[in-house]
């Protein structure tokens, strides 16, 4: 009895902040998806499933999840792939390695509202540097304007997005490769195992755990992405470069559909809690073994 | 790690591709802060003349000048230390809490109360946007930092109760019951042994805390609407909408929104890294 009081006495606030600032807001939000709300008005209709039956028949709907399933691969293409990339060359102890990572760490205290507005300077037409170089290049036929031409819009926000999270995966990585056997690889060596060979059939397999970690953050973190979208596009030109955070802003606070936008920000939740289950249960699976 | 030299002449090979690799990657992630570096320090006109990534000739302080006194950021940072400092600790604070019931107390249910407050840290938060917006405008706390206060204590405290919970459960439980034996409570091995131990949990967690609060931009923009009550990153944007084509005062205000993250990372590197490599890993 006395150990379930004190229990309570120190889980009450904790839980009770995260009853109203998660859980109970959480369910709001299942049950506003129902409704026809405005955002405005005090009464609202609840109208059954109707908003998602047409958040999938909504184009904008479909293409905001191609593009942030576009997102995803392209994140864990560049900036995991070059992050592992980097932690592999970074983790010997070559002459400078602690500024070398401190560099690509740096990005990483940027907020993604400034990233945005730095890379918009990147990306501007006439004065960017993208353009710019294009020139000294003698490419003037790619040059573009990059963030206002649809065909390029969404890559071009991707790319300014990895540039902050690459430094994440590196960090993930060293820390995996601090893990890694020497003993093992010593006995690769000996084996006459090449680099190549080394890295896939030693190292890789010792960075299972942590791969999963990357992978597992990289895609919820590009489901999440939101500031830099906003800054440098609002999901324009023509919705190109909409991702359904976006959506779900523009049609709760600009459309003032909140029941529609409650519903895009389910399917949202759904689709990271799948994400999170299978995190779960792999970090899970390592603490047993 | 060292790996077989088949021969010294292929090592060194290796060695200058390594190098080479590095320093081109490392150069590309240095550029556009340099862009925002160069643009801070020039005037307009000369950026429009010359380009954006000419270098300042002489370094002018016109744009913070202007970013101060026209875009009146200082109100932005005001507010915006105001609220991290706030929410940072009293995430902490509470972390402690949860940190200590889930680590040393035993009690029903504990694992799955647990998992249900860290899954908290992938959550979307626009699943709550609206629900959490509806409730500040039926408090009568839309447009208050005190709403930014209060979200960010709740989405901050599944980070702080996860690691706070791990360590404390690595301090050994001998400590406890000693010290419950010399008629402590639980209170009192928390403030008196526990906290005072975590000093390392809790410099890596502020530093986390800090920085992401610092750079939050989703929650004032959609609870804050007076411009006197902005943050700096909000501020920051609201400054380019102002003054459309001041580039320089635009890349002056984000060079100041970032010193406070800039200096954390300059002296604090190790927390940052470490609190992160935890975050992410621990289970």
């Amino acid at each position: 009895m006395d150990r379930k009081f004190v229990v309570l006495q120190f889980l009450f606030l904790p839980l009770l902040v995260y009853l109203v600032i998660i859980i109970i807001p959480f369910i709001q939000s299942v049950q506003l998806s129902l409704t026809d709300w405005n955002g405005l008005s005090q009464n609202f209709n609840y109208v059954g499933l109707q908003n998602y039956l047409q958040v999938f028949s909504d184009p904008a709907f479909s293409s905001a999840v191609l593009n942030n399933l576009i997102w995803v691969a392209v994140y864990l293409l560049v900036p995991t792939l070059l992050g592992l990339f980097l932690a592999m060359l970074l983790d010997k102890d070559i002459k400078g390695a602690v500024l070398f990572k401190s560099i690509i760490y740096l990005p990483m205290i940027f907020s993604y509202v400034i990233a945005g507005m730095i890379w918009t300077f990147i990306y501007e037409p006439r004065m960017g540097i993208l353009n710019v170089s294009l020139e000294v290049l003698g490419l003037e036929a790619l040059q573009k304007a990059w963030l206002s031409n649809p065909n390029t819009a969404l890559m071009a926000v991707i790319t300014a997005a990895s540039w902050q999270h690459t430094g994440l995966c590196m960090i993930l990585f060293l820390a995996g490769l601090q893990g890694v056997r020497p003993d093992l690889i010593e006995a690769a060596q000996i084996d006459g195992a090449g680099r190549i060979q080394m890295f896939f059939n030693v190292i890789i397999p010792q960075l299972k755990n942590t791969t999963i970690v990357v992978v597992s953050l990289t895609i919820i973190n590009s489901l999440k992405s939101f500031d830099i979208v906003y800054i440098m596009t609002r999901g324009g030109p023509f919705r190109s470069s909409e991702v359904l955070t976006t959506l779900m802003y523009r049609e709760a606070f600009w459309n003032y559909r909140m029941g529609y936008g409650s519903s895009i920000a389910n399917m949202l939740f759904l689709i990271v809690l799948v994400i999170i289950v299978f995190y779960f249960r792999s970090v899970m699976e390592e603490k047993k073994t | 790690m060292k790996y077989s030299a088949s021969s010294h002449h292929s090592q060194l090979m290796y060695r200058i591709i390594i190098y080479g690799f590095v320093v081109i990657f490392c150069f590309l992630f240095l550029v556009p802060v340099y862009g925002a570096f160069t643009t801070a320090f020039r005037l307009n006109r000369d950026i429009i003349s010359d380009g954006f990534w000419a270098l300042p000739n002489p370094p002018v302080l016109d744009n913070f000048i202007t970013a101060f006194v026209q875009g009146r950021i200082q109100i932005f940072l005001g507010n915006t230390v105001v609220v991290t400092i706030l929410a940072s600790l009293l995430s902490i604070c509470l972390g402690c809490l949860t940190g200590y019931a889930f680590g040393k107390l035993k009690f029903r249910f504990s694992t799955w109360l647990y998992l249900l407050i860290i899954a908290g840290m992938f959550f979307p938060p626009q699943t709550v946007l609206i629900p959490l917006f509806r409730l500040f405008n039926f408090l009568n706390l839309l447009d208050s930092l005190a709403a930014l206060v209060i979200v960010h204590v709740g989405f901050g405290l599944p980070i702080c109760t996860l690691m706070l919970t791990s360590f404390f459960r690595d301090i050994p439980d001998e400590l406890r019951s000693s010290a419950k034996m010399d008629g402590c409570n639980d209170w009192i091995i928390l403030g008196l042994i526990m906290i005072p131990l975590a000093k390392p949990a809790l410099t890596a967690l502020m530093i986390l805390q800090f920085t992401w609060i610092w750079n939050d931009f989703l929650w004032p923009l959609v609870l804050i609407k007076t411009s006197t009550k902005m943050t700096i990153q909000m501020g920051v944007m609201q400054l380019r909408g102002q003054y459309g084509l001041a580039w320089g005062s635009q890349a002056a205000a984000c060079l100041v929104a970032t010193i406070p993250t800039l200096l954390v990372f300059l002296f604090m590197q190790k927390y940052f890294i470490k609190g992160l490599v935890m975050g992410a890993v621990k289970e």
